[in-house]
């Protein structure tokens, strides 16, 4: 009795760490592929494309040091994040809004006309906290096994 | 989850139209709507991304020195004389996010370790591991488990632990099973400093009694 309550109990944090694992690789992959066209496009310059109506509805584009900068405090205070929830041994959780920040980096470079001098940074900031990502959720679930096991063999 | 799920999209949609009308509206500061929008992302990354680190990172190395400090002095002293660190370890096992830090702060104010969790398979996992000798259980948990079964399963991990159930059901037959089932103290949830100070006075019964168990 005891065991099959542990084991209904392991299922569902496995299937749930499982859910997690599999949206952060989506997440990775969509990433990649945003990169993929952003390197395509990195000779594009979105602004100067863009009819003169809308161009000026939009205004001039951020420079792109100020880009930059955004990018650099995105990156210390994710990888801050992840590794704090790393040490405190937090249940990792998918967040879908970083997908949207480290795209929104590549289309503010994208109209600052700037894209191909900042593609290299955007994306190993972005695989690195991905990396990060798998590295928390890789040790929560060998800590969760290692745990799950002990309990099984004294039930 | 679709309650949630649908909080966020209202949310999203709702910042979304705010940044939009940000962008569109002429605040006579000669800033373009691009660089107003960039302006409105930024601030989204400090409030969502910074404020939180710097928050977490704080904690972290507080919570590191104060174990550091805790670990110096290596002991103790309780109303009864000296007391091993390990005696004043307590968990908090309890889905309520609210109740379980409420707690866990009471606790620490009263120089008791306190680890917290919502799971009861964490907890389970922690017992089996005999690193908890004192546990007080809330009524719900991530796992949707009943504490009555939390409890039968905890006894058969580990006979010698005191349990402390706080929660507000009080029917007949959950008071028969978790007195079959050997709880320690069944405490309603605190509401008041009093209430506190009744769990209180079950956790240090619950370490006099463990004292000569534990030597």
């Amino acid at each position: 009795m005891g065991y099959s309550k542990v084991d209904t109990i392991q299922n569902t944090k496995s299937n749930s760490e499982s859910n997690i694992q599999n949206q952060s690789l989506i997440s990775f992959v969509l990433f990649l592929l945003i990169s993929i066209c952003a390197f395509t496009f990195r000779d594009f310059n979105l602004f100067e494309s863009a009819s003169e109506p809308i161009r000026q509805i939009l205004g001039y584009p951020p420079p792109a040091y100020l880009i930059s900068v955004a990018l650099a405090v995105y990156c210390f205070s994710s990888a801050i994040l992840t590794l704090t929830a790393i040490a405190n041994d937090t249940q990792p959780t998918q967040k879908w809004n970083h997908l949207g920040y480290r795209s929104v980096f590549f289309i503010f470079y994208c109209f600052s006309g700037a894209i191909a001098a900042n593609f290299l940074p955007v994306l190993l900031v972005g695989l690195s906290l991905y990396g990060l990502d798998q590295g928390h959720i890789w040790l929560h679930d060998a800590k969760e096994s290692h745990q799950s096991k002990g309990l099984l063999g004294k039930s | 989850m679709n309650q949630k799920m649908s909080f966020r999209l209202i949310t999203l949609s709702m910042a979304l139209m705010m940044t939009a009308s940000f962008m569109l509206c002429d605040l006579g500061l000669q800033i373009a709507p691009l660089t107003k929008f960039f302006s409105v992302f930024f601030v989204a990354i400090i409030v969502l991304q910074t404020i939180p680190a710097g928050l977490s990172l704080t904690n972290k190395v507080k919570s590191v020195l104060a174990e550091r400090r805790l670990a110096s002095t290596g002991e103790i002293l309780t109303r009864n004389g000296v007391t091993d660190m390990k005696m004043r370890k307590i968990l908090i096992a309890d889905r309520d996010k609210a109740a379980r830090k409420q707690l866990a702060a009471f606790f620490e104010n009263s120089h008791y370790e306190v680890e917290t969790t919502a799971s009861a398979a964490y907890a389970i996992a922690k017992i089996v591991q005999k690193n908890e000798p004192i546990v007080i259980l809330g009524d719900s948990f991530e796992e949707k488990i009943a504490s009555v079964d939390v409890i039968a399963l905890m006894r058969k991990c580990n006979k010698n632990l005191r349990i402390i159930l706080v929660s507000d059901d009080s029917s007949l037959e959950t008071l028969k099973r978790i007195r079959e089932d050997g709880i320690f103290y069944h405490a309603l949830k605190p509401h008041s400093q009093e209430d506190n100070e009744e769990l209180r006075s079950a956790v240090e019964s619950a370490i006099d009694t463990f004292h000569p168990a534990m030597s």
